[in-house]
């Protein structure tokens, strides 16, 4: 890399800018500027409306369960295909992928094949007086879907390129394999836990496609925030949908300053 | 601590990394395991830390059967080739590792383990960089903490891997004599693997040579160095000239030569006829090419002075590279040029059967 030097190289660099400016940065402001218009009283009566705080509610929920649940999902497959040879294991490491490569409307129409009241599973579910689709149940099951490569893909590669030394070393040293696994492997993996982690919660918190399919979008019971933004702009409600809105975004720019400094970390 | 192994073998998939090897290695040994690279040496010491294991065949300590024991159980002092200190630790930290994972039952008092650590430390000559972290060492320090820390646990043996494979020169030479002298102060049954022979026969009490999984040769440094064994022995150990000769009775001939027993070895088992001869660098002496000493005659093509010495590379009649190795004053005499034909005269030639190994 160096500095630019001739006139298209400026040239190139502003195009790059006003891009980014007119496609990333105006919609991100505009959704506060749009949330804000009317003041903050009226922002707070629009979060603080009980569907939307329920949907916040739930929102943050589902991120409860999913992140640490695929956290640990995450560590058990990166662990199983950096640490052991096995048959299927390049499988596993393509099977992992999916979730990025179908359609999250797949996903949420899959489950709902599966699970609901005319699918597979259906009639003997509800035999048994168990409910999934059309309640949290289903929210919690198609997030889990959706986010479970996060945290394995981060750390895969890494485990992969740390090797098994430094844990046979422990080891050797006396380690059980739960003292290894906290003094030496989660200390060398942190970072791009960290990271994946992240990335998991921002994705549970703002999926849509999946979500909608099989929550049913009851109001003030199985919607989440996304959902929430949807319905109120079809209801007319404009502000009320940019200031639910704006708390996602919100989280998307905590979101994008964690993952910063999580690079700068690494990078060191 | 003794370390029997008994008749072990090891497969990868339907590669044979270590076969059916035996090998008894005595409390307080200082042994070095030397080999060409893929040998099986690392695999072999996996598995007497119980970081691998045997698909057959047994391993013994102290002898107990510890064949199917984890590491963790061994206590064995495991010094990896990278070194795999825990980088997000101190080197206190590193070094303390085996004392902080120990049952709290087992377990020094923190004082106590300070002391210990400091100790170590102190003797592997890094006490006044206990609170740095790996990546701020060199390659002989990182190397110098990774053993303290396997010493820490008190390890019934200490096994090492290329412990000096990733250091320069100067650094090797000081690490060498370094691990010789703990030794004397810390008699527990070492074994380190190198493929680097002067490394093996400059620190070891007793080598032994791996080929291909299996052993090749044991013994003391100089008996291995005096006498070798095979023809792999030869070429590995290296400066050793390959000749086809013919057997003929209790001599043998080389060319139109007939060379008698007295300066031919010939291994048991050799049939007469076409053979392998082997002369090593500096059991050839250089001659007149008339001279009736003379067994065969080379042209000079290279020579390079080291120390006392020079080595010399000839062509033969055949177009074969020839090497010889000779104390300088002996050349001063003969005035070398490059081009010139020399006669040349084997002192010793060590026979072993066609094609073999
Ligand atoms: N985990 C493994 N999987 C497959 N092959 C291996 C494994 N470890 C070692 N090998 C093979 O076994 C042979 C011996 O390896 P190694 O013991 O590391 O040799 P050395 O340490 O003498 O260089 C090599 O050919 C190597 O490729
Ligand atoms: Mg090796």
């Amino acid at each position: 890399m160096h500095a630019p030097t001739e006139p298209r190289h400026y040239l190139l660099i502003g195009l790059a800018m006003a891009v980014s400016a007119i496609f990333l940065v105006v919609p991100l402001v505009s959704i506060f500027a749009v949330a804000f218009s009317r003041g903050w009283e009226v922002y707070l009566g629009n979060i603080i409306e009980p569907a939307t705080l329920h949907a916040i509610w739930l929102t943050v929920l589902a991120a409860l369960v999913c992140v640490p649940i695929n956290t640990v999902f995450g560590i058990a497959v990166a662990w199983a295909v950096s640490r052991y040879d096995f048959r299927g294991r390049r499988l596993l490491i393509s099977v992992i992928e999916v979730p990025f490569s179908v359609s999250p409307i797949v996903a949420g129409v899959t489950y709902l094949f599966l699970y609901g009241t005319q699918g597979l599973f259906g009639p003997a579910l509800q035999a048994a007086g168990i409910q999934i689709m059309f309640t949290v149940w289903a929210i919690f099951l198609v997030s889990l879907f959706v986010t479970a490569p996060f945290v394995a893909r981060e750390l895969i590669p890494l485990m992969q390129a740390q090797g098994s030394e430094d844990e046979e070393a422990a080891i050797s040293l006396g380690a059980s394999g739960w003292q290894t696994f906290r003094l030496v492997t989660l200390p060398n993996i942190r970072w791009a836990l960290l990271y994946g982690a992240v990335l998991t919660n921002a994705r549970v918190m703002g999926e849509f496609g999946a979500v909608s399919v099989v929550s049913g979008n009851i109001r003030g019971q199985t919607n989440t925030l996304p959902l929430q933004v949807e319905l109120l702009f079809n209801d007319f409600n404009t502000v009320g949908a940019f200031a639910a809105a704006s708390t996602l975004a919100f989280i998307a720019l905590v979101t994008l300053i964690v993952k910063y400094a999580l690079e700068l970390r690494e990078g060191t | 601590m003794s370390i029997r192994i008994e008749n072990v073998t090891r497969v990868f998939g339907d590669f044979p990394a270590v076969r059916n090897l035996t090998l008894e290695i005595e409390a307080g040994e200082l042994l070095a395991l030397l080999g060409p690279s893929g040998s099986g040496k690392t695999t072999l010491l996996r598995m007497i830390a119980g970081l691998d294991f045997p698909d057959s065949g047994r391993i013994l300590l102290d002898g107990e059967d510890a064949t199917g024991l984890g590491a963790g159980e061994r206590r064995i002092g495991f010094v990896f080739q990278h070194y795999a200190l825990f980088r997000h630790m101190t080197v206190r930290d590193n070094v303390d590792f085996g004392l902080r994972v120990m049952p709290r039952a087992a377990r020094p008092s923190r004082a106590e383990r300070q002391a210990w650590v400091m100790e170590l430390l102190e003797r592997v000559g890094l006490a006044h960089l206990a609170g740095r972290f790996p990546a701020q060492l060199s390659g002989g320090q990182r190397q110098r903490v990774a053993l303290a820390r396997a010493l820490a646990i008190r390890p019934r043996v200490l096994l090492l891997d290329e412990p000096f494979g990733a250091l320069d020169a100067a650094v090797r030479k000081d690490l060498r004599r370094w691990l010789r002298n703990l030794h004397v102060e810390v008699p527990v049954t070492t074994v380190f693997v190198t493929h680097d022979q002067e490394e093996a026969l400059d620190v070891a009490n007793r080598v032994v040579v791996m080929n291909a999984g299996r052993i090749e040769q044991v013994g003391e440094p100089r008996e291995v160095d005096a006498a070798p064994a095979s023809p792999f022995m030869y070429r590995f150990l290296g400066h050793a000239n390959r000749l086809s000769v013919e057997v003929v009775g209790d001599g043998v001939r080389l060319g139109n030569r007939l060379i008698d027993a007295a300066r031919v070895d010939i291994a048991p088992g050799v049939p007469e006829g076409p053979a392998e001869a082997y002369v090593r660098a500096h059991e050839v002496v250089l001659v007149p090419p008339s001279d009736p000493r003379a067994d065969m005659t080379a042209r000079l093509v290279h020579s390079m002075a080291r120390g006392g010495l020079l080595r010399l590379e000839f062509v033969g009649a055949d177009g074969e590279l020839f090497e010889a190795e000779i104390p300088r004053e002996d050349c001063e005499d003969l005035a070398l040029a490059r081009d010139e034909i020399v006669g040349l005269h084997l002192r010793r030639m060590h026979i072993f059967p066609k094609g073999h190994g």
